[in-house]
């Protein structure tokens, strides 16, 4: 049975059709370009509020790193982990800063301090931190990771980043940074110190004379055959230091008892020279910046 | 029957159509409707335009006036102005007021559409 369909009206339904299709093309077109503007309008707010956010957090911060009054009137109310201080009032005087500001100070750790901000511009909110770590003093170079308190005279010292000789003539300190290697040949009567960063190497002739002193940091490689009766400088390292001597790993650990090298077969004469660092900082190095999140 | 009644009684008959194209009227309508159509789509788009052309040109000051506030070189961005004043930041503890004096920088484009503070407290 075939049945006939009435073709009046198509026209209107074909009307009404490319009316929604061009109704939705446009919202689609607009949509998207409200949005797109809205996206600039919020990224610029959102600048400005992390400006005042960051603004706040640096000038408390420079106030407590500075030990300034202000910076005292805070860390005075910070006694023990928890501890928190809340910034009252913020205001820019003389700016014309947009936005709400608040602020907090907080001792998170013994040894580490958290400044807070929080600021809204328009419908945009930032939340910016600094975290400010006791200063125990101490080099900054990464040495300082396993030596707290050591303290590295960067003005006179030799920073060797590739190698260096070291005969009867050389004088002074070294820092042996990254992969750099010290080497003593069999001329060498060395008395000044070198800091070993992880990573480098030392290789010591058999007529090298040492009465100095070595900083190695945890990574450091020692290559010898054997050792002149002259070489009796001292080898610091940090309790559970891993460094490698003639090609192999040994660990060294210090207790009540006396030193432990693991495992077994590191050269006597070498492992006699080896003593524990125990320096450390202090603490009255004030505050200073780890990290702003 | 001669053929005016024959095509008189076909025409009743409903087998043959008498309507053929648009009238003038319908014509005249389907134009304006036509036309109010167009003109709403340009209008839209050209509003879709002109917020895009504005959002990207925010984008474009915004990225400027904050790389100035951080530091860049003011040469660089021939459309953005920077001053710096002096002033403090004013905060409580408690009871006790506290200030740290420091300088403001702004960054302004030209136009004024995007502007940036920031206050940097004075070194010790």
């Amino acid at each position: 049975m075939k049945i006939l369909r009435s073709e009046s009206g198509a026209a209107l339904v074909w009307a009404l059709a490319a009316t929604l299709v061009v109704i939705i093309l446009l919202g689609s077109v607009l949509t998207f370009s409200y949005s797109f503007y809205m996206r600039s309008l919020y990224n610029n707010q959102s600048k400005q509020a992390y400006f005042n956010a960051r603004s706040v957090v640096e000038a408390i911060s420079r106030e407590i790193k500075g030990e300034t009054a202000n910076g005292s009137a805070i860390i005075d109310l910070l006694s023990n982990p928890g501890d928190r201080v809340e910034i009252q009032d913020i205001s820019f005087v003389g700016g014309d800063v947009p936005g709400s500001f608040s602020a907090y100070v907080e001792l998170s750790q013994v040894d580490e301090i958290r400044v807070t901000a929080v600021s809204t511009v328009g419908s945009r909110t930032k939340r910016v931190t600094a975290v400010l770590e006791r200063n125990y003093g101490g080099t900054g170079l990464p040495i300082g990771q396993d030596f707290p308190g050591l303290e590295i005279p960067e003005e006179t010292v030799e920073f060797v980043s590739g190698s260096v000789s070291i005969d009867n003539k050389t004088d002074g300190d070294y820092y042996a940074a990254g992969e750099a290697s010290v080497i003593f040949i069999n001329s060498a009567d060395f008395h000044g110190r070198i800091y070993a960063e992880s990573g480098s190497r030392i290789e010591i002739k058999q007529g090298a004379k040492f009465g100095g002193e070595i900083y190695a940091q945890s990574g450091t490689e020692f290559m010898f055959s054997k050792l002149h009766n002259h070489f009796v400088g001292k080898i610091y390292v940090k309790n559970g230091a891993v460094i490698m001597v003639q090609g192999k790993n040994y660990t060294i650990t210090l207790d009540d008892e006396g030193k432990h090298v693991s495992p077994d077969g590191m050269d006597q004469e070498f492992e006699n020279l080896i003593y524990e660092y125990t320096g450390s900082g202090n603490g009255d190095g004030g505050w200073r910046d780890t990290v702003y999140e | 029957m001669n053929d005016a009644e024959k095509s008189s009684n076909r025409k009743k008959a409903g087998l043959v159509r008498d309507k053929r194209g648009f009238t003038l009227m319908e014509a005249v309508a389907g134009g304006a409707v036509a036309a109010i159509v167009c003109l709403i789509m340009a209008s839209g788009f050209g509003t879709a335009i002109s917020m895009i052309r504005k959002g990207n040109d925010l984008k474009i000051k915004g990225e400027a006036a904050s790389s100035v506030i951080e530091g860049a070189a003011l040469e660089d961005y021939g459309f953005i102005q920077s001053t710096s004043r002096e002033g403090f930041l004013s905060y409580r503890i408690g009871t006790a007021q506290y200030e740290i004096p420091g300088i403001y920088k702004t960054a302004v484009d030209n136009a004024q559409e995007v502007s940036f503070i920031a206050f940097t407290a004075d070194s010790e």
